[in-house]
């Protein structure tokens, strides 16, 4: 069995300081933390790292280096949460789900009901969301994700948090920048013709909900900057979990003769084989035939290298994607991220979850935010107070200074959403490069948004 | 040729043959009679390997067969052909002919001997060499496990019910084949219900009934009707 | 219709695939009366010893080819002993959840030996060039590879099976279990010989999925969940009947995901399913009542 199930189950760290009081201290002394993580089967990889960044968090907040800085200044001096005078540890408890709704949903309850946990990490799959929440909800604890890129998390949910993009602002910034003037694409040195005399996209990804919600927003954006492209939801091609041979699904692509691509997938090996598949359909982007635009895990540098191994050239100029992170930050984002790197990879680098990479650096951002959020509220069992001085703090975290939440135009309410900065990527002799193109404020718009139910 | 001594066989607590012995001469044809579940298939599966003796012992050639796995058992010469004709249903009569030689197949030259003997000894397989075995009718089939059986080059053939469901002319057919491969010198253990294909065949027999012998001597004797029927009634 | 004739060749191709797969699951249950669910591993399984052995020591794609029939072979030769031998007087139920469990440990063993990540590709003759038959129709010569190799499979598997005494002792065996003990056929020669044909055949399913699209961990439910249905459909344990069945279910698939609808592919094999098990539960190739 795979290590970290064990470590799951075990209960995994206590931060330093409980050891003193062990579990002789009362519910109003610890502040009880938890999560639902897929940390074994073929998905763990979207759950170690995310455990992990959270777990290290935890530790560096008892530990009095918290690296993050809150926005008004919160302290971060060790020893626990400074509530008043006193000093309340944080005890943290995760749970493998091995990626099933069932055991995501039994974890959820038993952090509720036996663990007494006031707010919960996790679980990532949409379904379980929405389960999730089902049972959250109406107790009022806080629920999180780093990595959920779900509008499930926060629409019409009172205490979801998602610390992270969803499929749908994403793609709205994707479909933007296509969208661009040739002026502005110039200014950053694109040669505006990549795009010229393009006007049928084709969409292609897993058949799951994060890849439905892809495609809204990439319908919604397409329309919302200027309806250059069209876009025939009937046509987007979903297959199935699983699938091994993508012949049937990339000819049905291309028979749509698309000019422009937008490949909705987060599994490495499904994005290659289509790639593969896409360059002998004649669906070419390495000659220009198309452009072939892909998320935040195709413009990852691994995944360049990984492709040009397989002989897939990504740098030939139509390529392009986002990163919520930037690559060109400014030098006190760039020394909390060295420093914080240096730890983790020390930590985790030699074990099954690995180095850093841009995703458990959202994770620990959040985490330490949320800790901040705890503080300055001044309690820990009162979540509405929680929630509220939580959402008003921002940070100068590892993606970048500045992070805040999404404030609704129309009502004035702080909500749950972070308010994601997408940076344009594109690739460049086999290097994955910041265009200096970047959106925020403009993609946090539609019913996926903030919509008070999610649209059926 | 074949002893058997005090052998008892179960299945489970449920004991089918209780302290049999009986002894086949070589170069004889040897009749197990008896009614249906007397006992005598268990008999044969002992020999061959497929059940195990309670108690008792089976000798060959003086070597006791027990613990022996069955292709031991035909390697050392002793073919069984089972009741019911079970051929290969889905396999060439060719084919089914060779799986019998299945002991000593490497030996090309003696198989194919072997081969050429069944065909003469059975003309109708022949015939039929290409075809599916289940296409076969009944008397062809039951001739062809007997020539499947000799593909072994046995010393000692076992034969089960060879009779069963077979019309009259076809028995006499079996009963001739029995008669060639006693001049060719086997020694034949048959297992029947019927008595008068017994009486055409065999020498010597022993009748069972509900797994212990109630007679055991020359067939011949067999033919007065009172004798026979107080064997199978097991008085 | 170029686009048709286009579907035709990747539908064949697939079905191929699939077929090999299916023909080793056909094997097993034809002769050893087991349904193995590990199976699916050792396709796996096979796909990453082609990995390691073309891309990994740079050696030709049939020298993998080989490497991973042999190696998927003998793991099925462990499997039977270590396994099924056990279980072999157990109710069916036990022996096919025994297979799942198998099934199970397999992903995790390949998990921790080449993790989740990463696509391992496997270099190919042919992986770059085509044929192209008009404006429209193209045939990858990739997909000739595998399909050439697929032939020359069940040419082999048809000789041994059919022309061989190997093959003669199989067949009885299926046919009669018992009277081919009569015979003096070594029932565990049988199954060893059966269980290696089987994994080597899983090993070569693998090996040529994981050259047309990579190798991966999850790449051995799909078609093992295929194969299943194509034995059923084709009769099960009837090797013509798995590579039929394997071309109807591998076109199928692809005409419809291409003119019906891609989410809709999946629904093919089990509507297939379920209409054989209503006309002809026998299969294409059953005998009808020969196997309860």
């Amino acid at each position: 069995m795979r290590g970290s199930v064990k470590k799951a189950f075990v209960g995994a760290a206590v931060a330093a300081g409980l050891a003193v009081g062990g579990s002789a201290a009362q519910a109003e002394d610890v502040f009880k933390f938890g999560g639902v993580f897929t940390l074994s089967g073929p998905a763990s990889f979207l759950g170690l790292f995310e455990e992990a960044a959270v777990r290290l968090a935890v530790e560096q907040f008892m530990k009095g280096d918290c690296i993050v800085e809150a926005i008004p200044a919160q302290p971060c001096e060790g020893g626990g949460l400074k509530i008043g005078d006193k000093k309340i540890p944080i005890e943290w408890k995760a749970y493998d789900d091995v990626s099933e709704d069932k055991k995501s949903i039994d974890a959820v309850t038993r952090l509720v009901e036996q663990d007494g946990a006031r707010a919960i990490w996790g679980p990532r799959m949409n379904s379980a969301v929405l389960s999730a929440a089902s049972i959250l909800d109406p107790q009022s604890i806080i629920s999180i994700c780093a990595i959920c890129s779900s509008p499930a998390m926060t629409v019409g949910r009172k205490w979801g948090h998602d610390i992270t993009d969803t499929g749908v602002i994403e793609k709205h910034a994707i479909s933007k920048f296509i969208s661009e003037s040739p002026e502005r694409l110039k200014e950053h040195g694109i040669d505006p013709k990549i795009f010229e005399g393009r006007k049928k996209t084709g969409f292609i990804g897993r058949n799951e909900l994060y890849t439905v919600h892809g495609s809204i927003g990439w319908e919604e954006g397409l329309k919302q900057w200027g309806g250059k492209y069209s876009y025939s939801d009937a046509d987007k091609v979903l297959f199935p979990q699983g699938t091994t041979d993508f012949a049937p699904f990339v000819a049905k692509l291309a028979e749509q003769k698309p000019d422009i691509v937008m490949m909705d997938s987060y599994i490495v090996p499904d994005m290659l084989a289509i790639m593969k598949e896409m360059k002998k359909q004649g669906l070419d982007f390495e000659t220009g035939k198309i452009v072939l635009l892909g998320n935040d895990v195709l413009m990852l540098q691994f995944l360049v290298d990984l492709a040009k191994k397989e002989g897939i050239n990504m740098s030939s100029g139509y390529v392009w994607g986002w990163q919520e992170h930037n690559p060109a930050q400014d030098p006190a984002t760039l020394a909390r991220v060295e420093k914080y790197v240096k730890i983790y990879n020390e930590k985790y680098g030699s074990t099954e979850v690995g180095n850093s990479s841009p995703f458990d650096r959202g994770a620990y951002d959040a985490a330490i935010w949320f800790l901040y959020g705890v503080q300055a509220a001044g309690t820990i069992t009162d979540n509405a107070a929680i929630v509220k001085a939580w959402r008003s703090l921002k940070i100068n975290g590892l993606r970048g200074p500045e992070n805040q939440f999404f404030v609704r135009p129309d009502t004035g309410e702080v909500t749950g959403q972070l308010m994601a900065t997408e940076y344009i990527i594109g690739v460049k002799d086999d290097k994955v490069f910041y265009t200096g193109i970047n959106y925020r404020d403009d993609l946090f718009f539609g019913p996926y948004v903030y919509g008070d139910k999610l649209p059926k | 040729m074949l002893e058997i001594r005090n052998l008892v066989l179960a299945y489970g607590v449920n004991r089918v043959v209780r302290d049999v012995s009986f002894a086949v001469q070589p170069g004889e044809v040897f009749a197990l009679l008896g009614p249906n579940g007397a006992g005598k298939t268990s008999i044969l599966r002992a020999v061959s390997g497929l059940v195990p003796a309670v108690s008792g012992d089976i000798l060959f050639q003086g070597k006791s067969l027990l613990k022996r796995k069955p292709h031991d058992i035909v390697l050392g010469g002793i073919a069984h052909v089972p009741e019911g004709r079970q051929i290969f249903p889905e396999m060439s009569v060719h084919d089914n002919l060779l799986v019998g030689a299945t002991v000593h197949i490497h030996k090309r030259e003696r198989v194919r001997e072997l081969e050429a003997r069944c065909l003469s000894l059975f003309p109708i397989i022949k015939e039929r060499a290409r075809q599916a075995g289940g296409t076969l009718s009944g008397g062809e089939q039951q001739q062809l496990t007997i020539a499947r059986g000799l593909m072994a080059d046995p010393k000692l053939l076992i034969v089960d019910e060879p009779t069963l469901g077979l019309a009259p002319a076809i028995i006499n057919v079996v009963a001739d084949s029995f008669r060639k491969l006693r001049e060719l010198g086997l020694t034949i253990v048959v297992a029947e219900q019927n008595a008068d294909f017994a009486l055409k065949v065999a020498d010597h027999g022993v009748v069972l009934a509900s797994g212990e012998i109630t007679y055991a001597g020359t067939v011949k004797q067999l033919s007065d009707r009172e004798i026979l029927r107080k064997a199978y009634m097991g008085a | 219709m170029s686009a048709f004739a286009q579907q035709l060749i990747y539908g064949t191709s697939y079905g191929m695939n699939l077929a090999v797969a299916a023909a080793g699951l056909a094997l097993l249950f034809g002769v050893y009366r087991v349904i193995n669910l590990a199976h699916g591993q050792l396709i796996m399984f096979g796909g990453y010893i082609a990995y390691v052995v073309t891309t990994g020591l740079g050696l030709h794609f049939f020298v993998g080819f080989a490497a991973a029939m042999v190696a998927m072979g003998v793991a099925g030769v462990i499997l039977e002993i270590s396994v099924f031998r056990i279980l072999q007087r157990r109710p069916a139920t036990d022996q096919l959840l025994a297979s799942l469990g198998v099934y199970m440990m397999i992903g995790i063993l390949a998990l921790r030996i080449w993790g989740d990540f990463e696509a391992r590709p496997i270099n190919m003759p042919g992986e770059e060039g085509a044929i192209l038959l008009g404006e429209d129709i193209r045939i990858d010569f990739a997909r000739i590879v595998t399909i050439a190799i697929t032939i020359a499979v069940f040419a082999v598997l048809y000789f041994v099976v059919y022309r061989t005494h190997l093959g003669r002792t199989m067949r009885a065996t299926a046919q009669g279990p018992e009277t081919a003990t009569l015979m003096g056929i070594r029932k565990r020669e049988v199954a060893a010989l059966v269980f290696f044909i089987a994994g080597a055949l899983g090993g070569a399913a693998g090996a040529m999925l994981g050259g047309l699209f990579n190798v991966r961990p999850d790449m051995g439910f799909q078609p093992l969940l295929m194969a299943l249905i194509i034995i059923i459909f084709g009769g099960m344990g009837s090797l013509i009947g798995a590579i039929i069945a394997g071309l109807v279910l591998g076109i199928l698939y692809n005409l419809t995901v291409f003119y019906v609808g891609s989410k809709l592919g999946d629904l093919v094999p089990f509507a297939v399913l379920l209409i054989i098990l209503m006309v002809r539960p026998q299969g294409l190739f059953g005998l009808p009542g020969r196997r309860a």
